[in-house]
């Protein structure tokens, strides 16, 4: 019997910048607080006791490995070889938990009272209070009113596990703003509180550490396809807000010939506040404690975003993002709110599988790839699964009845 | 008198050594821009500055981490509006008051306007020194503004907390102008402090550089500020004014109040 890989590899190097991207740009209070995560990230991931801990929950307590499936319906009708890595099958239902449950092990070794957490569509918020609840930590996640609105069963679940959800009144009422009040309250509690961040996205370390959490998803991936193909994929499509799976997905085939797409939310349209698509209209700026590319106007003002999926309703990426676009070993693309939905049904049609709607903007972007290249091979990053997007689903189908 | 041959971080050293001369603390208030409303900003900036020793000028920013709850609505609230960076330099352009004047403004929209021209901007409109609250000193933007600031006579403020370990204190110390901001406990601003947690801090502070300091982060009470007379040379209150200026109530009888406990007979 072969056991899952640990997700976090042999004494990484967690780097603070990406190329001309990442850093560290937090307020004077937080400084020491961002030092000793390093020091608490690096110890830890340098631990064979914390390693194995952390695959043996992996296997038993999140499911890995998740599976690889053979999209071959849709496949058919897209022509092209379809495959889907199911991070939806993953503990909470998304590729969110691997990451907050190394973070709150770490949270819990480095002796936090409490752990802080923002969250977006919520998958990150209730994958960091099960994650708290399983080891024993409080938990207070910040949540857009907004989103805590249109997500309202992920709060739901949150409550269950124990967690403290905080409606943020503040900003734009979504992400971004959860992240301001998350960031404020560890401002407040530098010393007590473990901020887990959820996306690769921050300042450093988190997103080296982020993505180090979640490149167990392309490492099995990569296996996976490897042992049914013999060569790697052609194509390796994700969806990109912060950019968490899409990162943790892309890593293990850096260095193969596989064309790597990165698929962001287009939104309404290309005019600034109705996407939120930050690597093909961003430019450089400091968010959220990294310098990255951000959707903002002339005076450096952050820019209100729109996307039918909250998760992908951010106007910054994580700095990994920035730099393999810079270099263009990703391409990265946007895809419409309308097709995304569109690709949510054929694949829920096609397969039985109902995709967060984050995820279907890869299906989408895969179904964009498969009509330019005939016949190729394709894997979807599926990160999510869309039981929480139920109720959008239902009012956009009372407003085309 | 503002002295066209003095940097700015000479005129902020200046105001606040004659506060201390004058053996008083000095009142250094905190406005955000474009507030209570466009027009009226102008009028709030004179009113203020001709009741302080140094007046911070906040610019500001849609995503405000450093800010409390009050500060960051009338920010979003003035952005709101359609405030501009250029219409906050045209006030501070035309104020009369002699009154050394900082700009308070996160890294993000001094990005916008070109770290490398920024300070030489805010010279011409008058500004003598600087904060940004989430920009470090050792980062390469850090650098490039601190350079920039010293070619443009603008004093870059450094801000220390009673968490900075004493390796950093001394780094930061080392690039600090003008004054030592203090802050004086963890989190935003507005929410208030117990200033006897901090006298320790500050004490040890005052040891260990030459600069003025001046204590901020949840000062709003007339007995705060007489509770750390002599222990620092200024006392910033901003959340507490903000909200004042946000009710539309008139700031000068308060600011008069805050005058009078910072004064301090001879001993």
């Amino acid at each position: 019997m072969t056991l899952p890989k640990s997700p976090v590899r042999d004494a990484p190097e967690l780097p603070s910048t990406f190329g001309p991207f990442g850093g560290r740009y937090v307020p004077e209070i937080l400084i020491p607080a961002v030092e000793a995560v390093e020091v608490a990230v690096r110890e830890a991931l340098a631990d064979p006791i914390f390693r194995d801990r952390l695959a043996a929950e992996a296997r038993e307590w999140i499911g890995r490995p998740t599976p690889l499936t053979h999209a071959a319906r849709l496949g058919e009708a897209w022509g092209a070889e379809i495959w889907l890595k199911r991070e939806d099958l993953a503990h909470t239902g998304a590729h969110k938990i691997n990451n907050a449950l190394g973070q709150a092990w770490i949270a819990k070794r480095m002796g936090a009272k409490r752990v802080l957490a923002e969250t977006g569509a919520g998958q990150h918020g209730v994958a960091t209070a099960a994650a708290c609840a399983r080891i024993g930590l409080p938990c207070r996640v910040y949540m857009g009113a907004l989103d805590v609105a249109r997500q309202a069963p992920n709060v739901q679940r949150m409550r269950l596990f124990g967690a403290e959800v905080v409606a943020v009144e503040s900003g734009d009422r979504t992400l971004r703003a959860a992240i301001d009040e998350a960031l404020r309250a560890w401002a407040g509690d530098p010393e007590g509180s473990y901020y887990l961040i959820g996306s690769a996205v921050g300042p450093a370390p988190y997103p080296a550490l982020v993505a180090e959490l979640q490149s167990v998803i392309g490492e099995e991936a990569r296996g996976q396809w490897l042992e049914c193909h013999g060569a790697p994929p052609e194509h390796v499509v994700a969806c990109i807000g912060g950019g968490s799976n899409a990162i943790g997905l892309f890593r293990a085939f850096l260095e193969d010939e596989t064309m790597l797409h990165g698929i962001e939310a287009g939104g309404r349209s290309d005019r600034l506040g109705d996407h939120g698509a930050t690597l093909a209209h961003g430019r450089v700026g400091i968010l959220h404690g990294a310098r990255s590319l951000l959707l903002q106007d002339d005076e450096g003002q952050v820019q209100v975003t729109h996307s039918i999926s909250a998760g992908l309703d951010y106007p910054g990426v994580g700095p990994e993002h920035a730099e393999l676009a810079a270099r263009g070993r990703v391409r990265y693309d946007s895809v419409r709110d309308a097709d995304a939905v569109a690709a949510l049904h054929s694949l829920s049609r096609t397969e039985g599988v109902l995709p967060a709607l984050e995820s279907a903007h890869a299906i989408a972007g895969a179904r964009r790839i498969a009509e330019r290249h005939p016949g190729a091979g394709i894997l979807i990053g599926c990160s999510g699964r869309g039981d929480k997007d139920l109720g959008i689903l239902a009012s956009l189908e009372e407003v085309d009845a | 008198m503002k002295s066209a041959s003095l940097s700015g971080a000479a005129r902020i050293e200046a105001a606040l050594s004659r506060a201390r001369n004058e053996h008083r603390g000095a009142l250094v208030a905190y406005l955000v821009g474009g507030r209570p409303d466009r027009e009226a900003f102008r009028e709030t900036l004179a009113a203020v500055a001709a009741r302080c020793d140094l007046l911070e000028v906040g610019m500001p920013f849609s995503d405000p981490v450093a800010d409390g709850p009050a500060i960051a609505r009338a920010a979003g609230r003035s952005l709101a509006s359609g405030f501009t960076f250029d219409e906050l330099l045209g006030a501070t352009a035309a104020l009369e008051a002699p009154t050394p004047l900082v700009l308070f403004s996160y890294s993000n929209p001094l990005l916008a306007l070109g770290l490398e021209r920024a300070p030489a901007r805010l010279a011409e409109a008058r500004i003598d020194g600087l904060v940004v609250p989430d920009l470090p000193f050792d980062t390469p933007e850090g650098e490039e503004l601190a350079h920039a600031c010293e070619r443009s006579g603008i004093a870059w403020i450094q801000l220390v907390t009673p968490l900075t370990t004493a390796r950093r204190r001394a780094r930061v110390l080392e690039r600090a102008r003008g004054f030592v901001y203090a802050v004086l406990r963890a989190g935003t601003t507005g929410a208030e402090t117990d200033t006897s947690a901090s006298l320790e801090f500050l004490a040890s502070l005052r040891r260990e550089t030459p600069l003025p300091v001046c204590a901020g982060f949840g000062l709003r009470t007339a007995d705060q500020a007489r509770s750390l007379r002599g222990r620092v040379e200024g006392f910033v209150v901003g959340t507490a004014l903000v909200e004042r200026i946000e009710r539309g109530e008139d700031p000068r009888p308060y600011l008069d109040s805050l005058r009078t406990a910072l004064h301090t007979s001879p001993r």
